[in-house]
């Protein structure tokens, strides 16, 4: 027997993509996640610009991730200029990174995925049921919206940023009131977690190679090297030499895979998979509380992940804001030269890739960016190529739901999503 | 009253809703709260209001640009779902009254001022735009002082 499970537009997801599983007696003939969005050449205008607007332009790749986008390019551009921040700065970054990951991921995980668990259409639908749940989110997200205010400038991208550190930096009085909000929120997500953990989870795993920067000592946001649980071990710079992006026919954005081994996972699963061990102890409690064990094999426990994200990211928020002093420049000194440079940072969705070639002129003679979702495609379509028999004795409308569900496992970053599903099924007799 | 501007100050017309607000804080009645939403969620807080809330937002009016458009709550249409980018103004009321209905304004208008759709980016209103500010700014005015 012959099936297709059609879906002609993802919701729920950051962008336009649609997707197409062909089942022939159980086994998955054909998976396509289809990304039609137009592509975007940021690559290509940036040939030419400064590399100090490197951060500001490809910031606007994305609107949830704007932060993953300036620190990856700051990353880069300083390698390739031989700049290091001092201590001071590099805490600010940190903070506003967890500003974006508690933004981030708390719209994911209240707003858009748990109405997969719970039975929801979507979380306005949720929200009669589980009021105390959608206010909780809010509430987390806007603790994250709060960082971004007053250290990036604004809640959406943010404008305090630059190659060398800030442009300014806040005031103890402007930054120190947020403490008892961030509080406030560590808290809710602490709680939260366990009505998390009670949620339904598909039984399914798969043996991934999870892929993720490892730090010395802390959780990896923009620092560390590109580790991976076969074994890789590289500097941020050998990336293109481990990892290839390729197109697909039915895909406007490319495919991304190890050379040696293919598809990888990148993302909250492999990061905490990878450093475990490096979780602050509030948040190493909270995974031990709802009993998470590392490795985590099951895709759809990524909400869990997440939600641990979001007590680690809440709760180095809090230490740096209760130790923060105002002290030193907001930004160290850039030199003009060329150069070339790598970066590599820990975007909510996972590994964000940036190279740039600059000349003398401090002009950008060439760039590369590999974002998360082109990474973690191909993982995407291989976990619905395991989940065929399972949709395939499933009825239609709830294969079509955990087909969905499965891809919103990734928190998928395609940009500018509108809310559209149109199901397909085509019953072509006997194969 | 609360009075809550919407809109995007960088994207021509769309920043109609911030500009009303920056017209009305030359002067408005005591009483009356210009407030800037900058973010979609934020909405949902503003709205839990014990007074009148006046939204003022932009709303495409293809060859209509700056008419002004009183809306009651039955005239806002809802969008079926949330995405990854946030609320749209009709779910930001809904998931309020959903979530705080005892404390959700009882008395909600949505000032709506027409435009065409944003050809380019950058600041500043095109004249009937404009024209659709100071009138929208006028009924704020006339109506805190009813």
């Amino acid at each position: 027997m012959k099936r297709t499970i059609k879906v002609d537009y993802l919701a729920r997801v950051e962008g336009e993509g649609a997707l197409t599983i062909e089942l022939v007696d159980g086994r998955a003939e054909s998976v396509k996640l289809r990304i039609f969005e137009p592509p975007r050449f940021f690559e290509a205008f940036l040939r030419g610009r400064a590399a100090s607007e490197a951060p500001d332009i490809t910031a606007r790749i994305c609107g949830i991730c704007p932060v993953a986008y300036q620190m990856s390019a700051c990353h880069a551009i300083e390698a390739a200029l031989g700049v290091t921040l001092p201590e001071s700065l590099r805490a600010l970054r940190r903070l506003l990174y967890a500003g974006e990951w508690i933004q981030s991921h708390a719209l994911h995980v209240f707003m858009l995925h748990a109405p997969d668990f719970l039975g929801y259409e979507d979380a306005l639908a949720m929200a009669k049921d589980h009021a105390e749940l959608v206010k909780q989110g809010l509430f987390v997200k806007q603790a994250g919206n709060a960082i971004l205010r007053v250290l990036g400038g604004r809640e959406v991208h943010p404008i305090n940023v630059k190659v060398g550190g800030f442009y300014r930096l806040p005031r103890v009085d402007e930054l120190a009131p947020l403490l008892p909000t961030l509080e406030r929120a560590r808290e809710t997500m602490e709680a939260a977690l366990g009505t998390f953990a009670g949620l339904p989870f598909p039984d399914f795993e798969r043996d991934y190679e999870f892929v993720a920067l490892r730090h010395a000592s802390d959780y990896p946001f923009s620092e560390g090297r590109i580790v991976s649980s076969a074994g890789l071990d590289i500097a941020v710079a050998d990336y293109d030499a481990h990892f290839v992006e390729e197109q697909v026919p039915h895909s406007t954005a490319l495919h991304a895979r190890l050379r040696a081994r293919g598809a990888y996972l990148c993302g909250p699963l492999s990061r905490l998979n990878l450093n475990f061990d490096r979780l602050r102890e509030r948040a190493r409690a909270s995974a031990d509380a709802i009993g998470f064990e590392v490795p985590c094999k099951n895709p759809f426990k990524g909400l869990l992940a997440r939600g641990i994200e979001l007590v680690q990211a809440l709760d180095e928020a809090c230490a740096i804001v209760a130790a923060y002093q105002a002290a030193g420049p907001a930004s160290v000194e850039v030199p003009r030269a060329a150069g070339t440079g790598h970066g590599a940072t820990e975007a909510p969705r996972g590994l964000l890739y940036h190279r740039y070639v600059i000349d003398e002129t401090g002009a950008i003679e060439a760039a590369q960016i590999v974002p998360p979702t082109s990474q973690n495609q191909r993982s995407m379509e291989e976990d619905l190529s395991e989940l065929a028999p399972k949709l395939a004795s499933l009825p239609h409308a709830e294969a079509t739901w955990l087909a969905e569900q499965s891809i919103r496992n990734y928190d998928p970053c395609i940009s500018c999503s509108t809310h559209f599903l149109k199901l397909k099924l085509v019953e072509s007799g006997n194969a | 009253m609360r009075v809550i501007g919407i809109g995007q100050s960088f994207a021509g017309d769309d920043g109609v809703g911030p500009a009303v607000i920056e017209r009305l804080s030359s002067g408005v009645p005591q009483g009356v709260e210009l407030v800037l939403a900058r973010e979609p969620s934020e909405l949902i807080d503003l709205l839990a209001y014990p007074g009148t809330v006046v939204v003022v937002d932009a709303v495409l009016d293809p060859g209509r640009a700056g008419r002004v458009r009183v809306l009651e709550l039955a005239e806002v249409e809802p969008v079926p779902s949330l995405s990854s980018h946030g609320l749209g103004v009709a779910q930001a009321i809904e998931l309020c009254r959903t979530l705080y209905p005892r404390a959700v304004t009882p008395d909600l208008v949505v000032l709506a001022i027409g435009i065409d759709p944003p050809a380019r980016h950058g600041s500043g209103l095109s004249p009937e735009v404009a024209r659709g500010a100071v009138e929208a700014a006028d009924w704020v005015r006339r109506r805190a002082f009813e």
